[in-house]
């Protein structure tokens, strides 16, 4: 159970605490509610590169990494296609620094022209070395636009193409600021050894005066019904033959993300699951192979993945899979199936809150699907899912006429 | 009016609470060392055994013999074992480290028993089935050749060769010929000699659970008391050679970027310039506030990073400096490394800069003790190299006091980069 308390500034800021007075320290966690599905189409890329430049100076504070440091401070942030997340934990009796240098950033940034043209570089060099420089780094850019035709989950967060990051202005980077950065738009969690009555002070002091900005509406374009089923082959340098296998599959917070979630672990967590099992110790076809779903805040995808051992077909290493799956939606899984995948789910939620930051980011995580509480309502709804919602997830999710296929083949291949 | 260019006033750590594991020496040789940690529902079990890649003959073999430690004993075989585990909720982590093998449990306090049992059963009676060796080999072997397609894989491997010599176990690496080499009776004999009935350093961390004979301090206490054992390993010794200044690169034609290392070896944990080296290396590259990343990522955008880092092992050290850059500027980055040891030899670091790394490493360790697993890994740094926790108030104490003069001295003494072993792939 993790207890918080909340608040919300009248300039629409959300404020949650989570407080723990065992530490020395304190989590600090500012999530904004854009991701790159709020990008428009031809300039995609650009959430992640903006979460570069919040590190090159605010108004009043010309370096935001020595100014935490001095604090004694750590600090990070990542992108997803739903949010941007900005962290920092530092010694609890600093903490005013957090508020201070948070605030800051919200209320404006230095928009020093330098920093954009340095960012820029730095991105392409992490596209570069994340996606384009790694054996198979390039799935994602190749599946999303597979599985999705419309909805802007089409575009990989590092964005489509190189191209939209050199080609981005500094107009696009204020008209992104002054869009999404606003108080309405953020949630701050703090988790860790502080009172409310000073949380209450600080977040006044510092974030009280910043305009509330105008509210965001999102309204994206929505994924039609899948009608039929996609394949893709890729070719490229790599040592052998992999495949992408994504059905569309529930919203996090779908009444039925649980049982999807679930059926995921019984068909492909872990060595014990079905499909490794099978298909790398029985029949080894595969030298990995796993299931998972993605848990994003649309409709998200149901992924089964692997790498196919030497001199293995294609078609055989697809039928097989393809098998397995299909088995799935003909009966229930068993009560031992169904019990391990409960108690596995159990124990990664009962690790990851041993963090403290890991507790301030869930919280906010939560309330900006809408429902803080789904941090402790979490497990108990998962207790609850039965054998049949499994069968029924299995059956709305795994249509053969509805899937995705990445063959992700080694280029000698075709020579 | 709120003034927002005043930075708020930041107070100094001057006191860090660093929680203590307790051990206890059992009568048959093995140790147990344990911290609770009520507010948590979870255990993390770790079993240690001195049998690492010191003393394998063939690259891998301490690595491959823990991997096969779950694939089956002489009456459950690989899939029973590990669906047992999984039935659980729990995880099970094997692994072959420099030193030692080592198997990690996580695990709900309330299941910690019955898993205990599969951990039993597999650290008495593992027998290494060959079909399961075939079919991690198959697996390692398709692994390896995905990894050596990854530049920065290959120039850790080829660091590691002319750093430790190439006739130290710790210089080689994995090949397809060194896999293909390896049969199950290597496997068997290895685990047989170095790990079967052999000391165990046990570490337990997390909620104990109730108390009584259902305590998990008590069930793993009876557990290590079951264990027979007998005498300890004999650590095998081997010089190593300082390795001469070179540069070896390999050329990819197609290759979008670089992976370089370069570095030097040096001292382990306990020689007295340890934790002074540890804040010029933070100055350096340690941190996001570096040095290097100051100018390499951050001024010219060569790289998404680089990152200096002093790694001790048991009886040495070696410093090195890493990054992924953008390949047409390979050798301004090694040139501009250069530089920025020189500017730390010539001259003073500012108070301001050496105060904020001060600040830095000293919250960054307070942070770094939070969770009861924290607490393992700062007892594990230090116990596994015969220190104790008097070490941490000595790097704490040269943390808060060094000055920029002493910080040069050392720069003086050891950042000698035209010294440094230069390796770079792409």
């Amino acid at each position: 159970m993790i207890d918080f308390q909340h608040f919300t500034l009248a300039n629409g800021l959300q404020v949650y605490l989570h407080q723990d007075t065992s530490t020395q320290m304190c989590a600090f966690n500012l999530l904004y509610n854009v991701g790159s599905r709020d990008e428009n189409p031809e300039k995609t890329g650009f959430a992640h590169l903006f979460e570069h430049l919040m590190f090159g100076g605010s108004q009043n504070v010309p370096d935001y990494d020595i100014a935490l440091q001095n604090a004694g401070g750590e600090n990070n942030a990542f992108t997803s296609p739903d949010i941007t997340n900005y962290y920092i934990t530092l010694p609890a009796n600093n903490i005013e620094t957090a508020f201070w240098l948070e605030s800051d950033r919200m209320l404006g940034l230095s928009f020093d022209p330098k920093v954009l043209e340095v960012q820029r570089k730095v991105v392409i060099e992490e596209f570069k070395q994340r996606y384009l420089n790694q054996p198979y780094g390039d799935v994602w850019l190749k599946l999303r636009p597979l599985a999705y035709q419309n909805h802007p989950y089409r575009w990989a967060t590092i964005g489509k193409d190189i191209s939209h990051i050199e080609d981005a202005t500094m107009e696009d980077v204020k008209a992104f600021f002054y869009k999404f950065y606003v108080p309405q738009n953020a949630i701050l969690s703090i988790a860790g050894n502080i009172s409310l009555e000073e949380t209450k002070r600080l977040t006044e002091k510092w974030f009280g005066d910043i305009p509330a900005g105008e509210r965001y509406i999102r309204n994206l374009p929505q994924e039609p019904l899948q009608t039929s089923a996609r394949t893709h082959t890729t070719y490229a340098n790599v040592p052998s033959d992999a495949i992408y296998i994504a059905f569309h599959s529930p919203k996090k917070t779908d009444i039925d993300y649980n049982a999807s979630d679930l059926l995921s672990d019984v068909l492909g967590r872990g060595k014990s699951s079905r499909l490794y099992q099978r298909l790398v110790k029985e029949n080894p076809l595969f030298a990995s192979l796993g299931a998972y779903v993605t848990g994003s805040v649309d409709n998200g995808l149901f992924v089964v993945s692997g790498t196919l051992n030497e001199n293995v077909k294609m078609e055989i290493a697809e039928q097989e899979i393809m098998k397995i799956l299909n088995e799935i939606t003909k009966n229930p899984v068993s009560d031992i199936e169904l019990e391990k995948v409960k108690n596995k789910t159990e124990s990664t939620i009962a690790f990851s809150e041993v963090e403290l930051l890991n507790r301030a980011m869930n919280i906010a995580f939560w309330a900006n699907v809408g429902n803080a509480q789904g941090i402790n309502e979490e497990m108990q709804a998962i207790q609850k899912v039965t054998k049949n919602d499994i069968l029924e997830a299995a059956n709305k999710i795994l249509l053969p006429h509805k899937v995705n296929i990445l063959y992700y083949k080694k280029q000698n291949a075709i020579l | 009016m709120l003034n927002r260019t005043l930075a708020p006033e930041s107070k100094p750590l001057t006191h860090i609470d660093i929680p203590q594991m307790q051990s206890i020496a059992l009568n048959n040789h093995h140790k147990l060392h344990f911290f609770e940690a009520k507010f948590t529902q979870v255990l993390k079990l770790e079993l240690y055994w001195q049998a690492g890649t010191i003393f394998e003959t063939t690259p891998q073999l301490a690595n491959f013999t823990a991997k096969m430690l779950t694939e089956g004993t002489e009456k459950y075989s690989a899939q029973e074992i590990i669906s047992q585990i999984d039935q659980y909720g729990a995880f099970i982590e094997t692994n072959g480290g420099l030193e030692r093998v080592s198997i990690t449990i996580y695990t709900l306090t309330k299941h910690f028993e019955k898993v205990l049992v599969w951990v039993k059963e597999i650290i008495t009676n593992s027998n290494f089935p060959e079909n399961e060796w075939l079919n991690l080999q198959q697996i390692t072997r398709q692994n390896l050749r995905i990894n050596l397609q990854k530049n920065n894989y290959q120039v850790g491997n080829h660091f590691k060769k002319i750093i430790y010599g190439e006739n130290h176990p710790f210089g080689k690496y994995l090949t397809e010929e060194n896999l293909d080499f390896i049969n199950q009776k290597h496997l068997k004999d290895f685990f047989e000699v170095f790990i079967q009935n052999k000391p165990i350093e046990a570490i337990l961390v997390g909620n104990f659970g109730e108390n009584g004979e259902k305590n998990a301090l008590n069930i793993i206490k009876s557990f290590l008391e079951d264990l027979p054992t007998n005498t300890q390993n004999i650590r095998p010794k081997y010089e190593t050679e300082t390795p001469k200044a070179q540069i070896f690169h390999v050329e990819k034609a197609d290759a979008l970027q670089s992976s370089l290392r370069m570095g030097q070896v040096l001292f382990s944990k306990k020689h007295e310039d340890y934790s002074a080296l540890m804040i010029l290396n933070e100055i350096f590259g340690g941190y996001f506030g570096s040095r290097l990343m100051k100018n390499i990522r951050e001024d010219k955008g060569y790289t998404y990073g680089i990152h200096s880092q002093f790694v001790t092992l048991r009886d040495m050290g070696y410093w090195a400096v890493s990054a992924d850059v953008k390949k047409e500027f390979l050798q301004n980055t090694f040139s501009e490394i250069d530089k920025e040891a020189d500017m730390l030899k010539q001259d003073l670091v500012s108070d301001a800069e050496l105060q904020t790394v001060k600040q830095y490493m000293l919250g960054a360790f307070a942070g770094s003790l939070n969770t009861p697993f924290d607490v393992a890994e700062t007892f594990k740094a230090i116990y596994f190299l015969d220190l104790d926790y008097n070490f941490y108030d000595k790097y704490l104490d040269t943390i808060r006091n060094i000055t920029p003069s002493q910080v040069r001295d050392i720069a003086q003494k050891y950042l000698h980069t035209d010294n440094w072993v230069k390796v770079s792939v792409g």
